[in-house]
């Protein structure tokens, strides 16, 4: 597809549109990861797209969109978690709790959820920066340049931080199954 | 330098839990109606399309906000049937149907896993309950689970009006919000999507407004918009650390749309608001009420946390 040499994205509204659609949930998942308080996770989603509607015109052509969205996503966390901690706020008693709509879910097995459930808690027990890379290696697919880029680190270091992230994922996941399971025993009746 | 292979596309060095996680991981998106609430909002605080100061608000701008009310409207329906069955599920055990609550609150896995669009048949939805396991495991779920014994299905019309103690200067004019300069902006048309029901015909949005716009066709349309406004500059008093001004806005907002289609929204940050500014017993007292009234709302979440 041909892209003329001002961003397209920038043209009509339905561009705009197609870019949320698109990536929304990259940007959600991105900002709940990197900590933004799960009781305004919709606002801080709204803060990127802002952001995003904002810089269109700035944002260059041959650059990857999500790694300029992971760039804000990092920076909109950021204050957020920052607002945070100066309002005292209570940050999240468990990392998925309040996600917003119960409706749609009565669809999911409850595995699934299990599974969710665990792997947000993983995420959460590694440090952020670890965390950044493991998520957009793993989960969201981009290469190890891309990240480099996103991140604004050497390729060297994101392979070194991926390698740390791996032995610790792996380790904690099953630390936090165990947990989840002797909390259950203990709760149960 | 070469990327390692993708945990996933190796699948042989790994365990079983890591992958299952992995999978679900990947899998987590915010549902369809989260993401129509999100653009719903994000549409109001876009710099009109008009280019003009606040007045300048040509319909097209308008189209996103009303058809995402009129989507979150249809997935509502298609909510209330869920929580229903979820009810029927409850008489067979209540701890389970709130479990199932609970944990359904975590997020929704996108399409390629699960068909979020199509209704979940009652059978398969039975057979997800009972599969659960009764014992310890679900547990930790049931802890955060709400203890009220009432599920209801969601409510479809505007909510109740919360009235609140006069506690702000609220007669004072307030200017709702400094449209952002726009540039080149000004042809952008915040179209209603494609894939979402619209109450216009996206295709249609005048690339400029028009100098006088029509005021009768577009009433409703346009008072959705000034709510809209109104709600999101509330918002961004509260976050720019003025619960008052905030107040102010949400009482303004009440008495000119007092059944409007943010009236959720709106009860939700006054709630905040009023915590922020100090009224926390007044703040509780409400969120009680408002989750006792909207128990699956989008907002319930959020509203939670003053209620205790």
């Amino acid at each position: 597809m041909a892209r003329p040499g001002s961003c397209p994205l920038y043209d009509t509204g339905h561009d705009f549109h197609a870019v949320y659609e698109a990536h929304v949930g990259f940007v959600w998942r991105s900002l709940r990861r990197l900590g933004a308080p799960e009781s305004s996770l919709n606002d801080a989603v709204q803060d990127v797209f802002l952001v995003v509607h904002r810089r269109l015109p700035d944002f260059a052509p041959h650059a990857k969109l999500t790694t300029w969205l992971f760039r804000i996503c990092l920076n909109t966390a950021k204050d957020y978690r920052r607002r945070a901690h100066a309002r005292r706020e209570v940050l999240d008693e468990g990392p998925l709790d309040a996600m917003a709509d119960p409706r749609e879910d009565a669809v999911l097995a409850l595995e699934r959820h299990e599974d969710l459930r665990l792997f947000e808690a993983s995420l959460q027990k590694l440090d952020l920066d670890q965390r950044a890379v493991f998520m957009l290696f793993e989960i969201e697919k981009l290469t190890g340049e891309e990240i480099a880029e996103a991140l604004e680190i050497p390729l060297g270091t994101v392979y070194s931080r991926l390698r740390l992230a791996r032995k610790a994922f792996s380790r904690i996941v099953v630390q936090q199954a165990a947990l989840r399971d002797s909390v259950a025993r203990a709760g149960g009746r | 330098m070469a990327d390692p292979r993708r945990l996933l596309d190796a699948p042989a060095g790994l365990s079983e839990l890591e992958r299952r996680v992995l999978t679900a991981g990947g899998a987590a998106a915010p549902g369809q109606r989260v993401t129509r609430e999100i653009w719903t909002a994000l549409s109001a605080r876009l710099p009109p399309p008009g280019g003009g100061p606040t007045g300048g608000e040509g319909p097209a701008g308008v189209g996103g906000a009303t058809a995402g009310a009129a989507g979150a409207g249809a997935a509502g329906a298609a909510g209330a049937k869920g929580v229903a069955l979820l009810s029927i599920a409850k008489a067979a055990s209540i701890g389970l149907s709130l479990g199932v609550v609970a944990m359904a609150g975590v997020g929704v896995l996108t399409p390629r896993d699960v068909p979020t669009e199509a209704p979940l048949p009652a059978a398969a939805a039975f057979s997800v309950v009972p599969a659960a396991p009764a014992g310890p495991k679900a547990g930790s779920a049931f802890e955060r689970a709400p203890t009220e014994p009432g599920i209801e299905p969601a409510p479809r019309s505007p909510a109740p009006v919360i009235e609140r103690a006069p506690a702000a200067p609220a007669e004072q004019a307030i200017s709702v919000r400094p449209a952002p300069t726009s540039t080149g902006l000004a042809a952008f048309p915040l179209a209603a999507p494609k894939s979402w029901p619209a109450p216009m015909p996206p295709a249609t949005a005048p690339v400029a407004a028009p100098p006088n716009p029509t005021p009768a066709p577009v009433a409703s349309v346009t008072t959705a918009h000034e709510e809209s406004r109104l709600v999101a500059a509330a918002r961004d008093a509260l976050r720019g650390g003025s619960p008052a001004r905030a107040l102010a806005l949400l009482d303004q907002a009440q008495r000119k749309f007092p059944g409007g289609t943010l009236a959720q929204e709106r009860e939700a940050l006054s709630i905040e608001a009023l915590a922020a500014s100090g009224q926390r017993g007044r703040a509780r007292e409400l969120a009680r009420r408002f989750l006792s009234a909207h128990p699956s709302s989008f907002h319930a979440a959020r509203v939670r946390a003053f209620a205790e």
